[in-house]
């Protein structure tokens, strides 16, 4: 089975085998036709019978000249010709009688040989049969047409030895001949199509990925592979089309960005890197967000192609900012569990924030960088990170930009904000502002009452139930401290509040809180130090921040204490200076500390930074009609509110306040 | 000897920041403005890059880069802008006046090291 399979060839011809086979079978054919001059010269020469061998030889290259014209099949032909041959060798031996008679039999062996020339055993073979059959028939009918001597049996047998000897490595080069040389184009088809399997399968896994891919050249142009996932993410590309042509599709000004952040990669000023990083990566689509990441594709600079790696990360956004709501939304919740009338009272202050700054509209930056430094202040001791962030985006581009935002860069905090009011008010219902009394203080009350207290004394008591106890405001900044002082890797801060069971109006105090807070994170971020600086400094390493609240006839006095490193008057003073102020005394100083964007804080942080905080707490004191003062030295500092019992509106009256070695700050600021 | 760069921003703390992105490889100078710049570049002809923001008070980084390519010796020395403003055009403008690149804030330090570096190596 294996050797008919070695002898016999696979039905399909190439193209390739074709047209060789028909040029050789040409070939072959002219070679033959030189065979019939040749012939008659011999049969002269050795007196045979030229003109029969004329006739003879011609109508055997009959055979070979039909099929050549005739036979569609190539390989036919070949066979023809290899019969064809060992006819003429036969007419060779016979018109070849005389002394080399026995030589011409050179021919059938040459031309056998020769025969592997047409890659096909079957032509061998079928010459061979035909030299054997010749032989044995004329052998027996007209021996002198052979041999010129009385051949035995065994010296025919000799000859078919040699036949059969030659016919097997013939069969073998023709074979091989086919399947290595004449084959070559099934074996280049074979390894294309092994390759575009390949293909398929590596495709079939790009275009599955969550991730588009497409090279461009180092000029922009588009290479025309590309996944699946790109055409559908953007759609598929004009002919011609540059790669930034093609991202102006989608979206112009990204497409621009692109262009000319590009022009940085090629200009090659920039590490590239660098360069690489400026690329514009994020594009919003209006059903997607997609990163784009860029990478080049060669071993070495300068790269020709660069490899654009597209993710859909419009999933993984959607899930980041549902886990962020998902939690903020919880920690309103239990906000509202444990403090429903400060957590109101915090979501009306920002409410009004907000609706401040639609409404301060464009021109009053101080305004406005105040409004939304106190948001974000709030929002960070609420935990409502999301707002936090936003009011920081702002608040970078109005330090850079020096002005306004346009409206449209409120949205995203004002969408924000208006999501969370909306949970708050659901969850609280329309039950209106309550006053909450616990358990304690309705038992003293009752007490009161019974004892039959002064009417003034009682009515003393039903008032200040109207106030909040501002322990609950300090538990709240004692837990933020904390928080902000790991934050900052400050180490475990312990705080101590001192609330002396003072009340406050919450209604009216509740902007206080708001930029309370700023004294309370300024305490952590710029007073307390790393454990590892305290130790050096002959303190003890754990930080200790101090929340005091004390009364009397006619003043209320919240202290911030901290016992961290104090103030760094210097650098006040250059920023005082940058800024114009006056900075001749201590007084001086302290006023410029309380001033909108004096900060000394090397970088700008979450926690704070802008200088906005102390002028925001000024301002809102001063509003309230009290004043700040602040001491400071390298044991610590003190930042002290003194109020008075009943709010006022601004006064405009100066009222120095005797509070230690504290400066009143309203006049300088005035 | 180390190479100058002048560091041009109204704001302390980028100009801090940009400070602590250098290290100790560069000899710093500050200035809060673009006339702050050229008195600056005035007393340090020699400066190797300058680092640039575009929206300062008195003079911005636009009307620096075109007092800048008035002055021959002075148009020489490269500047890199760095700021937050993305507008097309405007890079386009300061690309015109001769500024070399354009960097966002907020910034790698890693990659603005990486760019003084290459810049005032290849200067």
């Amino acid at each position: 089975m294996k050797l008919l399979e070695f002898l016999v060839l696979p039905p399909e011809i190439s193209e390739f085998e074709r047209r060789y086979l028909q040029r050789v079978n040409r070939v072959a054919l002219a070679f033959f036709a030189l065979h019939v001059p040749v012939f008659v010269l011999v049969a002269w020469a050795n007196r045979t019978g030229p003109w029969l061998a004329l006739a003879l030889t011609s109508a055997v290259l009959a055979g070979p000249a039909i099929a050549v014209h005739k036979l569609a099949n190539p390989r036919t032909v070949s066979v023809v010709h290899g019969i064809a041959a060992m006819f003429f060798g036969g007419l060779l031996v016979h018109f070849g009688q005389g002394p080399l008679q026995i030589e011409m039999h050179f021919y059938f062996f040459c031309l056998l040989a020769m025969c592997a020339v047409f890659g096909n055993p079957m032509v061998i073979l079928a010459g061979a049969a035909t030299v054997a059959l010749h032989h044995l028939v004329v052998w027996l009918v007209l021996p002198k047409s052979v041999f010129n001597y009385s051949a035995a049996w065994w010296v025919v047998a000799v000859h078919a030895a040699f036949v059969v000897l030659e016919s097997i490595p013939a069969c073998y080069i023709a074979r091989s001949f086919f399947d290595n040389v004449i084959g070559l184009e099934k074996i280049v088809q074979a390894r294309t199509a092994a390759l575009d399997a390949r293909n398929r399968d590596m495709r079939l896994l790009l275009d599955n990925v969550r991730q588009g891919f497409l090279t461009i050249g180092a000029d922009g142009s588009l290479a025309k592979e590309r996944s699946a996932a790109v055409d559908r993410w953007l759609g598929a590309p004009a002919e011609g089309d540059s790669w930034f042509d093609y991202l102006g599709r989608v979206s112009q000004s990204f497409a621009d960005g692109s262009r000319a952040a590009w022009d940085q990669v090629r200009r090659d000023v920039l590490p590239l890197d660098v360069a690489l990083d400026l690329m514009p990566h994020t594009l919003k689509l209006a059903g997607a967000h997609l990163q784009l990441d860029y990478r080049p594709i060669g071993a070495s600079e300068p790269y020709e192609h660069y490899l654009v790696v597209i993710t859909d990360v419009t999933a993984e956004l959607a899930r980041e900012q549902a886990e962020i709501e998902r939690r903020e939304a919880m920690e309103v919740f239990e906000r509202i569990l444990n403090d429903r009338t400060g957590t109101e009272s915090f979501f009306d202050e920002g409410s009004r924030i907000v609706a401040g700054l639609t409404k301060a509209g464009e021109g009053d930056l101080p305004l406005v960088k105040r409004l939304v430094h106190t948001l974000k202040g709030n929002a960070t001791l609420f935990g409502l990170d999301s707002v936090a962030t936003l009011c920081h985006a702002l608040e970078d581009r109005m330090a850079e930009e020096d002005r306004t935002p346009p409206p449209e860069a409120y949205g995203a905090l004002l969408e924000r904000w208006a999501r969370l009011a909306g949970d708050v008010a659901r969850i609280v219902g329309g039950r209106g502002h309550g006053i909450e009394v616990d358990e304690a203080g309705y038992v003293t009350l009752e007490k009161a009452v019974r004892r039959r207290e002064a009417y003034g004394a009682l009515l003393e008591r039903v008032h200040s139930l109207r106030y909040e106890p501002v322990t609950k405001r300090f538990a709240q900044f004692a837990e933020q401290a904390r928080r902000i002082a790991l934050r900052l890797d400050k180490g475990d801060l312990s705080v101590i509040i001192e609330d002396n069971g003072v009340r406050i109006d919450p209604g009216t105090s509740a902007s206080l809180w708001a930029s309370f807070i700023h004294a309370v994170r300024n305490a952590v971020d710029h007073g307390i130090e790393s454990p590892s600086a305290r130790v050096l400094a002959k303190k003890a390493p754990r930080g200790t921040l101090v929340l005091r609240a004390n009364e009397d006839e006619d003043r209320i006095v919240l202290e911030v204490v901290d016992d961290g490193k104090g103030i760094d008057w210097g650098a006040v003073r250059e920023r005082a200076l940058e800024q114009g102020l006056p900075v001749a005394t201590k007084a001086d100083l302290e006023a410029a500390l309380f001033t909108d964007g004096i900060s000394t804080a090397a970088s700008v942080t979450d926690i704070s930074g802008r200088g906005i905080g102390m002028g925001a707490l000024a301002h809102d004191v001063r509003a309230l009609g009290g004043q700040v003062t602040v001491e400071s030295s390298s044991a610590g500092t003190t930042v002290r509110m003194t109020l008075p019992r009943e709010p006022a509106p601004r006064r405009e009256s100066v009222r120095p306040v005797a509070a230690g070695r504290g400066v009143s700050i309203e006049g300088a600021h005035n | 000897m180390s190479k100058k760069i002048l560091v041009v921003d109204d704001s302390l703390m980028v100009r801090i920041q940009v400070r602590k992105a250098l290290g100790d490889g560069f000899e710093i100078t500050d200035a809060v403005d673009g006339l702050d710049a050229l008195e600056k570049l005035a007393a340090n002809r020699d400066t190797a890059l300058i680092i640039c923001d575009v929206n300062m008070p008195k003079m911005n980084g636009i009307d620096f880069l075109k007092s800048r390519a008035e002055d021959a010796e002075l148009a020489r020395v490269p500047v890199v802008m760095l700021t937050t403003e993305g507008q097309q055009t405007l890079i386009e403008h300061a690309r015109q006046l001769g500024a070399l690149a354009w960097l966002l804030k907020p910034f790698k330090p890693e990659n603005l090291l990486a760019v003084a570096r290459k810049i005032t190596a290849a200067a």
